[in-house]
């Protein structure tokens, strides 16, 4: 009797075991379910909102506008979910270019604004989560792209930069921190020589040696000095950017390469240059970066806008 | 007794199953919980924790809805998160962050005015016995209140923690060196804090004006450039005499007239950045590490992308 009653017991914590394991692994599974699945409603949302506001009927060329902003902006997000998921990585990007939607004659550049967000989402990217780091610029306010080159240089993963096209100026200074450069055949960097007044540093300091220096205007000794220390300046980040990438020396004769004045700041540095200096170059590029481009409509825009 | 060991051993694997599914459900509801929190404070900073950031950028129609947009909103807002701050370091936080607003007028470049000192001195004069944070973002700007403010900053009684998420430039960096301890990521910079002179020729660093006299004769310097050259090796001299009083009772003399030098003296460009290696290995007490609270705070400022006033 008395072992009946415990063989029952047994038999009934058991399947007591069993039930509750089943009814677990079901929750779990649906719980996971929704939590995976956040952010396709925030994207239906978004596309029904231009449909609500056609509804008013009012102001026709407004909403096409935003309806055709909405729908190329959700088209991106997904693109940028879909290479984050393929990758896995966390994809960041600076892109600065006209878009359909924008308006006034001003050329979007790299300023502080920019830095102030990229380091936001480097902070909150985990340690041990590789940066994607997709660049389309020509270039802008060095000492934002000081900022977010060594945001990116502190970051314990890896960083890969992704330039599809371009990335000028501070933009290749950017791309120096990176521990691998993802580039097409067709798309350059730039030398990171400093402007002074518009006039290239070291070209300003140069002519110190060339003309008496009474006959120099007050002015562009002034010109000169700045340009010494910018130069200096540039030369020290490039170097100190590479220099667990390369041999100190190289490092140097990197940074007086790209920094020292011995080119047109216009020359482009293509894949192959970029190698043959040493840095860590890889040809091709996800084709989902490059459909992400596909979406903007190349000078239809007069003005600035940024993506983060 | 074979049996009975069965019994025992189903009552075991019963128990055990019990136990994993228990353990199942402490892990879904932890689960639950996090993302319940990661959707309270996405709502609260309304924007995606998880995206990509493209949304954060869309600035008419999809932030219109959720974020808030009157002044008085976003005041509300950024309050509540100080209060957090400060319930969490149990400190007074003041804030000196010179960022565009969505109120800001268009062509005004925020920076350190005269008005600041006002707001600084009295949240510091209101808790003298509490230690204090001060989040620092600023280009620099006006150099008589940077220095009214480092003072106000060093003869405070309790300790004064700067805290600097991005960067503190110039003034900002002065105010820097007063405060018992400076907080930092490795990402975000102080700068040099020589003086700089508004000539006819432009803003230049007093620094630069000494060279300009020393390296051209001087009957072909105009005669401006020579008084603003002599007033601006006065203005060096004032500042390395007040970076060495703010570094007393710090370090030893001769390294704080070293540190005053290097930062004082226009050996540098104006905008190098002195990042948080930079200045420890100057002696400065520096710790790494800012609260995620402070940089959710920047997250009420309006970014590019999002239209100023006028724009």
């Amino acid at each position: 009797m008395a072992g009946e009653l415990d063989t029952l017991l047994g038999v009934g914590v058991l399947v007591l075991g069993i039930v509750a394991v089943c009814l677990n692994a079901l929750t779990s599974l649906y719980v996971s379910r929704r939590l995976q699945s956040p952010t396709q409603p925030a994207a239906s949302v978004q596309e029904a909102e231009p449909e609500d506001e056609e509804e008013d009927g009012d102001q026709e060329d407004a909403d096409d506008g935003t309806q055709m902003k909405e729908q190329i902006l959700a088209r991106r997000a997904q693109l940028i979910r879909e290479l984050e998921e393929e990758r896995g990585s966390r994809v960041l990007q600076l892109i600065h270019r006209k878009e359909p939607w924008s308006a006034g004659d001003e050329e979007p550049e790299i300023v502080l604004e920019d830095s102030e967000v990229i380091l936001q989402q480097i902070r909150e990217t985990p340690p041990d989560k590789p940066i994607d780091f997709i660049i389309h610029t020509e270039g802008g306010l060095a000492f934002a792209a000081d900022l977010i080159a060594m945001a990116l240089r502190y970051h314990k993963s890896k960083v890969t930069v992704m330039v599809p096209f371009y990335a000028l100026s501070d933009g290749t200074l950017i791309c120096l921190s990176a521990d691998e450069i993802m580039m097409e055949k067709t798309s350059i960097l730039a030398p990171v020589e400093p402007l002074v007044d518009d006039m290239p540093a070291n070209w300003v300091m140069a002519i110190l040696k060339r003309k008496p220096i009474e006959t120099i205007s007050d002015r562009t000794i002034l010109f000169a000095e700045t340009a010494r220390m910018e130069t200096e300046n540039a030369k020290e980040l490039v170097k100190w950017l590479l220099i667990d990438k390369m041999s100190e020396e190289q490092a140097t004769q990197v940074a007086n390469f790209l920094a020292g004045g011995y080119m047109a700041s216009s020359t482009p540095i293509t894949l192959d240059v970029a190698r043959a200096i040493g840095l860590n170059v890889v040809e091709g590029l996800p084709d989902k970066v490059m459909q992400l481009f596909e979406t903007i409509d190349f000078g239809g825009g007069k003005v600035d806008s940024r993506q983060y | 007794m074979k049996e009975n060991q069965l019994d025992i051993s189903e009552l075991l694997l019963g128990f055990g199953l019990i136990a994993v599914s228990a353990l199942n459900s402490i892990a879904v509801v932890y689960a639950v919980r996090r993302q319940k929190k990661g959707a309270a404070e996405t709502k609260e900073r309304a924007e995606p924790e998880e995206e990509t950031g493209v949304e954060e950028a869309q600035p008419e129609v999809s932030s219109a809805v959720k974020r808030p947009t009157s002044k008085a909103d976003i005041l509300a807002w950024r309050r509540s998160i100080i209060e957090g701050l400060e319930r969490e370091r149990g400190t007074k936080v003041i804030t000196m962050i010179h960022k565009k607003e969505l109120w800001t007028e268009p062509g005004e470049e925020p920076e350190i005015g005269i008005e600041d000192t006002t707001k600084i001195l009295m949240e510091l004069r209101r808790t003298p016995d509490k230690p204090v944070d001060l989040i620092l973002h600023t280009p620099g700007g006006f150099a008589v209140a940077a220095q009214m403010m480092a003072m106000a900053i060093k003869f405070h009684p309790a300790k004064v923690t700067v805290m600097v998420p991005f960067y503190a430039m110039s003034g900002g960096s002065l105010m820097s060196l007063a405060a018992t301890e400076i907080r930092m990521e490795k990402y975000s910079v102080l700068g040099p804090v020589d003086p700089q002179v508004p000539t006819p020729e432009g803003m230049y660093p007093a620094g630069s004006l000494a060279t300009l006299v020393k390296t051209k004769p001087i009957q072909s310097i105009t005669d401006r450039m020579i008084i603003l050259a002599d007033a601006g090796n006065l203005e060096i001299e004032n500042a390395k005499s007040f970076v060495m009083w703010l570094l007393e009772g710090k370090m030893p003399k001769e390294q704080a007239e070293r540190v005053a030098d290097f930062l004082a003296k226009g050996y540098m460009s104006h905008a190098t950045p002195i990042t948080l290696d930079v200045a420890r290995a100057l002696g400065l007490n520096v710790v790494e590490g800012i609260p995620d609270k402070v940089y959710e705070l920047f997250k009420t400022f309006a970014f590019t992308g999002q239209s100023y006033k006028g724009s």
